[in-house]
């Protein structure tokens, strides 16, 4: 523990060691030391770009997004704007978010709730789907598509698939498939968890044909 | 909100995060717990990948059969709701009997969810016309087949994103989607099971929303009745 830590020695001896590691790290972001600033921006980046491509369903634009959110939240670190450092991801998360809500209203009208009322900061909103003809983007698609037809052509037994499309291209809810397939919830979850690695397993051969 | 990994499993939290189906309090505290996860983000960018591709094979599976009926919809768009329904319905059935046949790494094991026959709705004009709408739909005589909806979503709806909500003749909402991408005057289909359906007057409403569900204008209206087979 440094004498730098913010935190009451009594409270951080309980705190998970993921939170302490949080919390050292803000302090040596804080007081400017810069090899802290890239453990943060290594610790983050994955979690960062997986939430910046769910927001935003754009590959293109989560790599700006993504420096964006990073400069920023080192900027304000130092300057102390976390006030609870053991907040870190939500503060970053917060950052990310509001970026790419001032990114939608730019590219678009502004919208208004009902009753003239402006939209708060958390309120969620999505980019427009790019439709610009990318072929590279297509490819994509059809790829994933083309993987997921083979892992659908394998999966035993026939119910497995049935679980699949219900609950993730009908919105079933997971209640009424186990009520109507007379599944467990915990078999429910195994058929997702098999049908996951199932397809890892087909992306990472076909990555490895790809490279041979 | 404790988000601990009982919890994510439990009630499949990443699924359903991915899937935007998880309310806005949950998914601040889920986003800030896998923002430092790797055994989360790794579930996460496999579900996104499985969910993708699986909607991707039904997009393609749809596209196939009613590319020869696209340019038809727009057409009947601007005809009659009487001539839209029998229409639609004859053409439907034509082109998509084949793809009922085709089996094998297909999502043929869950056809019943995405066949039609279906019905083309049009935006209420009057009051006249949400009680009886010339958009008919007959229930079908099996109570486990699926019906297929379409709207075109009116031009000046703006882009971004909408939420679809079916309501019965009570006014009560049967079914409400997550928030969807759409464009203005294009064309969205809904995949509904008959079971959810009750004889008399139904509305499908279309809102312009943030993703997260702030209702963002009016709702536009779509009625069609349900009649006996």
């Amino acid at each position: 523990m440094t004498d730098s830590r913010r935190a009451d020695p009594a409270q951080s001896a309980a705190a998970p060691d993921s939170q302490l590691e949080v919390i050292e790290l803000v302090s040596r972001v804080r007081s400017g030391d810069r090899a802290a600033e890239d453990m943060m921006v290594q610790r983050y980046s994955r979690g960062i770009r997986f939430l910046l491509l769910h927001l935003t369903n754009r590959s293109d634009k989560v790599d700006d997004f993504f420096q964006e959110t990073m400069r920023l939240g080192i900027e304000k670190v130092r300057a102390g704007e976390l006030r609870e450092p053991e907040k870190l991801p939500y503060f970053l998360r917060s950052i990310a978010r509001n970026l790419v809500i001032a990114e939608v209203r730019k590219s678009r009208r502004h919208p208004t709730a009902r009753g003239g009322e402006e939209l708060d900061d958390d309120a969620e909103v999505v980019l427009p789907p790019d439709s610009s003809p990318d072929p590279l983007r297509r490819a994509m698609g059809r790829q994933e598509a083309s993987l997921v037809r083979r892992l659908l052509a394998r999966l035993e037994p026939p119910r497995d698939r049935e679980v699949l499309v219900r609950f993730f291209v009908a919105e079933h809810s997971k209640e009424s498939i186990c009520a109507d397939l007379d599944l467990s919830s915990l078999h429910f979850n195994r058929v997702l968890y098999r049908a996951r690695k199932r397809l890892r397993k087909l992306v990472e051969s076909h990555l490895e044909g790809a490279l041979t | 909100m404790t988000m601990d990994h009982a919890k994510i499993e439990a009630e499949n939290v990443a699924e359903r995060y991915v899937m935007g189906s998880l309310p806005a309090d949950e998914v601040e505290h889920f986003e800030a717990h896998f923002l430092d996860c790797d055994e989360c983000l790794e579930r996460l960018e496999e579900t996104r990948l499985l969910v993708h591709g699986l909607r991707g094979v039904a997009a393609e599976e749809l596209q196939q059969t009613q590319a020869v009926g696209l340019g038809l919809l727009a057409w009947l768009a601007r005809r009659s709701r009487g001539l839209q329904s029998v229409v639609l319905m004859a053409v439907a059935l034509a082109v998509l009997a084949p793809w009922i046949l085709r089996s094998g790494g297909g999502l043929d094991a869950a056809a019943p969810y995405l066949v039609t026959p279906a019905l083309v709705l049009g935006q209420t004009r009057s009051a006249a016309e949400e009680v009886e709408p010339d958009a008919r739909l007959t229930l079908p005589d099996d109570a486990s087949a699926w019906v297929s909806l379409a709207l075109f979503a009116p031009p000046d709806v703006p882009d971004g994103s909408v939420r679809l909500r079916l309501l019965d003749a009570d006014g009560t909402t049967v079914w409400n989607s997550a928030p969807t991408p759409v464009r203005g005057g294009e064309r969205v289909q809904i995949q509904v099971p008959a079971a959810r359906l009750q004889l008399g007057l139904h509305v499908v409403e279309l809102v312009p929303a943030a993703a997260g569900g702030a209702e963002v204008s009016e709702a536009l209206r779509f009625p069609f009745l349900v009649e006996a087979p």
